[in-house]
């Protein structure tokens, strides 16, 4: 760690340079782009969602397996957009269309210390399923905004990984049991995943409820806004995930905030309860994260 | 279950930890905290340590596993008898058994001493510590259990809410794609409607345009003949009268034969107008098949014999001797077909063969073959060989003339006489034009053998010659509007050798017949101002006046016929006027008029 604090001004500065430079390489996919574009209007139409889709037949392919998948067990074999869509609604869709547009930059990168791209990757749809889970156990019809939000909330660590690589190296070293990653980060970068994540998630004009999860995923009892909900879903989900060792840069240290505990009028058997019926949802779910 | 998920116990640091044996080890805790216990250990007999309690609300101090093994043999095996009288209580406060197995229970002091020795009565306490555990277990289970059932129902109502809402969102989506659906098949019909009306309208329009087309035309029809009748008599006139002037004579001619083409070509549209405003009317009249075919072939072989071909009638077998049908529309089919057939053929010959065949009703059909051996005509011209206004073939026209009207009349003629004319032909081979006609059941009639009779009408052929005076002295009045018309009339007469006079209209006639014996004949025009033809000759009758009145109309019609028939004329002719056949009237009435015997006849006289 250095010695030196960053100032405040130092750090916002640094947060800018990294943002303007994940916004001029872009790396998300533009199809993943198109299709979190179309996922969040209100009025897109199935037809919008397969146009932006059919732009990448493998990507599509991809989709349709999964929905051919034991996730779903349909009894008929799905072969088009339309038809899924008619069998698992638009949101479900879509989800499994911004997960596998999403899945491209979490392919390759080289084993940092405890961290891997694809054992993120595996954090990000586990934490997905799992704030799904607990949305739905909520009684939240936004079940499948929670799922998106939660899939998305760590984008943060994996552009750190691909644009700011070595101080990412950095802070990966200097990772230590009880420290919170968010501390290593600011202390070595002057800003963590959940600022970046969230700038990114601005500029990138991803969903409100996906960007406040990125931002508060930490810290839900600090957060105003208004899918107060889904992000104390998300919240949870990191920790539970975090605990069960699915964790995003292998740091088994997670800390739930009694407000959000409180709010969700979760107690410990609930929780019990839900990391155990998290393993078969996600043995369920196993053709998401290979997508 | 907490091996499941560490660590998260922290998160509830905040919070009590609540059990429901709580009570109860705090009535354990009452025996024992007095006896300077701060730590509850259940040992078994090799010194393993098997339950822990707190007995003290925060105990510090020695736990298991900072114990060296040999202490806790120790304390294993070292009687301790201070627990005597705290089994009783124990056992009055919990009511349980002694279990079997016989431990060691330890209560330990926060610095490690033993501060009682609990063997002797360890049994009931190994009995109490178990059922504690058991039952915060037990309660433990249970609320994961209640949790767990509460956390599937939530999600699957959660998800039933969602289906549903999805459910009910596809229906909506579906009765609004239907409702769309349905506006449009309105709006499609409403439009089709509205298109079929319009159509419908504007074929109305057309159809009527049509009709007022034909009807102007048919009404034009008296206003078109009338100065032909002129043109063409006056030629007549001049052509008699300059007899042995060469060139005004064939000048003359030129100018008659291109006069009667024009009133074949005027005759031609007409009667189609007639046809196509309902005005033609078919009539029912005797008449003698094999006379009415002399009389046409005799008619036509001048024209064959112009073009040096062969024009043969063959009579097939027996004709009736009479037949009822419409003679002068029969005359009109075959004088055209026999017409197009000398036309279209430059050399070789024109049969007509005429057979009355009887069907399997019983009905008689007259059936008559137009054969000729000339151009042919192609299946494709075929398709279109009976539409009005298309010949064969655009450039027919200026090789052979005419309007190309002649078949679609015939046909059209044939099918208002309930019969029909079909067409057999190949290109280079020659046509043959059939034309049936039915003539009834012909019960009552004598058949005739027309080999046996004459096979030629000369009529025809012979010269025509109008100096025989043959109306010598006949008077007759001639009333007539046009004066053309009325010097034609007035020549034409004369020359036969009558006495003419000329009344302007129908009231002009009126008075001039004042007198009843004044005129043998009255040639009477139909159509003139003042007072009309059909008015003055009712008007005449009325009056007594017997003179036979010899009716002329633009309009060849039968109703006409008929309406002139009514109006009580004797006769009745067509223009335009040909010398020959109006004479041949006059004289016939004059005749008869003459020889007014009791028995003349109460049928027209025909008119062929």
């Amino acid at each position: 760690m250095p010695a030196v604090e960053i100032s405040p001004a130092e750090a916002e500065a640094r947060l800018a340079r990294f943002a303007r430079t994940v916004d001029e390489i872009s790396t998300l996919p533009h199809v993943a782009m198109r299709v979190l574009e179309v996922a969040q209007d209100p009025d897109a139409s199935v037809s919008q969602l397969k146009g932006v889709l059919e732009q990448d037949v493998s990507l599509t392919a991809r989709v349709l397996r999964c929905v051919n998948s034991s996730l779903f067990g349909l009894r008929v074999k799905v072969t088009n957009l339309q038809t899924a869509v008619a069998y698992l609604g638009f949101n479900q869709v879509r989800n499994l269309a911004v997960t596998a547009s999403v899945a491209e930059i979490f392919r390759g990168g080289e084993a940092i210390g405890t961290y891997h791209r694809e054992e993120l990757w595996k954090h990000l749809v586990s934490v997905g399923i799992c704030a799904r889970m607990i949305a739905m156990r909520q009684r939240l019809q936004i079940f499948e905004d929670a799922f998106l939000a939660g899939l998305l909330h760590d984008i943060g660590i994996v552009l750190l990984d691909q644009h700011a690589h070595t101080a990412f190296r950095e802070v990966i070293a200097a990772l230590q049991p009880n420290v919170p990653l968010v501390e290593v980060e600011k202390s070595i970068l002057g800003f963590d995943h959940t600022e970046a994540g969230e700038r990114i998630a601005t500029s990138w004009k991803f969903p409100e409820a996906a960007r406040d999860a990125i931002r508060y995923h930490h810290r839900a009892g600090d957060y105003r806004g208004e899918h107060g909900a889904i992000v104390r879903c998300v919240e949870l989900a990191n920790g539970i995930c975090t605990l069960k060792g699915i964790s995003s840069v292998g740091v088994k240290l997670a800390k739930v905030s009694p407000t959000t505990l409180s709010a969700l009028g979760v107690s410990r058997e609930d929780l019990l309860v839900l990391a155990n019926d998290l393993d078969a949802e996600l043995t369920r779910s196993a053709e998401l994260f290979s997508m | 279950m907490s091996q499941e998920l560490d660590g998260f116990e922290d998160w509830f640091a905040w919070e009590p930890a609540t059990c429901p044996s709580t009570g109860r080890l705090a009535d354990l805790r009452v025996l024992l905290l007095p006896l300077g216990v701060d730590w509850l250990y259940l040992v078994d007999g090799q010194g393993q340590v098997l339950v822990v309690e707190p007995i003290a609300p925060c105990p510090a101090g020695p736990r298991a596993g900072h114990m060296a093994s040999d202490a806790w043999k120790e304390i294993a095996t070292k009687p301790l008898a201070v627990w005597h009288a705290l089994a009783n209580h124990v056992g009055a406060a919990f009511r349980i058994p002694l279990p079997g197995p016989v431990l060691n229970l330890v209560g330990l002091a926060a610095n490690g001493s033993i501060a009682v020795d609990l063997a002797p009565h360890v049994s009931l306490l190994v009995g109490v510590g178990i059922c504690l555990r058991e039952l915060d277990r037990a309660s433990s289970e249970q609320r994961v259990l209640a949790s767990r059932l509460r956390q599937t129902v939530a999600e699957k109502d959660t998800l039933r809410e969602s289906h549903q809402r999805a459910t009910a969102e596809a229906i909506e989506e579906h009765e609004n794609r239907l409702r769309e659906r349905t506006q449009y098949a309105q709006t499609l019909e409403a439009e089709v409607e509205r298109r079929s009306r319009d159509l419908i309208a504007s074929r109305r329009k057309a159809e009527e345009a049509n009709v007022a087309k034909s009807q102007f035309l048919a009404n034009m029809s008296h206003e078109i003949r009338t100065p032909m009748t002129a043109i063409l008599g006056y030629t007549d006139i001049l052509l008699d009268e300059l007899s042995g002037q060469e060139s005004s004579q064939h000048l003359l001619s030129v100018i008659k034969r291109n006069g009667n083409h024009l009133l074949d070509i005027i005759n031609d549209i007409l009667d189609l107008s007639k046809i196509e405003s309902g005005q033609m009317a078919v009539e029912q009249t005797e008449c003698s098949p094999v006379q009415l075919m002399r009389e046409i072939h005799g008619l036509m072989l001048v024209r064959a014999e112009q073009k040096q071909l062969a024009l043969r009638l063959d009579l097939r077998g027996g004709l009736p001797e009479r037949i009822v049908t419409d003679p002068l529309r029969l005359r009109q089919i075959l004088i055209n077909l026999i017409g197009n057939a000398i036309k279209f053929t430059a050399r070789g010959s024109v049969t007509v063969s005429v057979a009355c065949e009887r069907d399997e009703r019983g009905d008689y059909r007259l059936k008559t073959d137009v054969r000729d051996s000339g151009i042919g005509i192609s299946a494709e011209q075929l398709g279109r060989l009976f539409q009005p206004f298309s010949q064969a073939d655009a450039s027919t026209t200026r090789n052979f003339g005419g309007t190309g009207l002649g078949l679609s009349i015939s046909r059209r003629l044939a099918e208002m006489m309930s019969g029909k004319i079909e067409v057999v032909s190949q290109p280079g081979a020659g046509s043959t034009f059939t034309v049936e006609i039915p003539c009834g059941k012909l019960l009552g009639i004598g058949w005739i053998d027309p080999t046996l009779t004459a096979a030629t009408d000369t009529r025809a052929l012979a010269p025509e010659d109008f100096d025989r005076q043959e109306l010598l002295g006949c008077r007759i009045l001639v009333v007539e509007d046009g004066p053309d018309n009325q010097r034609f009339f007035a020549h034409v007469l004369r020359q036969s050798g009558a006495v003419v006079e000329i009344a302007e209209n129908g009231l002009h006639a009126l008075r001039a017949i004042a007198d009843q014996a004044a005129f043998d004949v009255i040639l009477m025009d139909m159509q003139m101002p003042e007072m009309d033809g059909y008015t003055a000759a009712r008007e005449l009758r009325r009056r007594g006046v017997a003179t036979p009145i010899i009716a002329l109309t633009a309009h060849a019609m039968s109703g006409d016929r008929q309406k002139c028939l009514d109006a009580g004329c004797d006769d009745y002719d067509n223009k335009p006027i040909e010398r020959r056949r109006l004479i041949d009237k006059i004289s016939a009435a004059w005749r008869r008029r003459a020889n007014l015997a009791p028995a003349a006849p109460a049928e027209p006289v025909p008119l062929l």
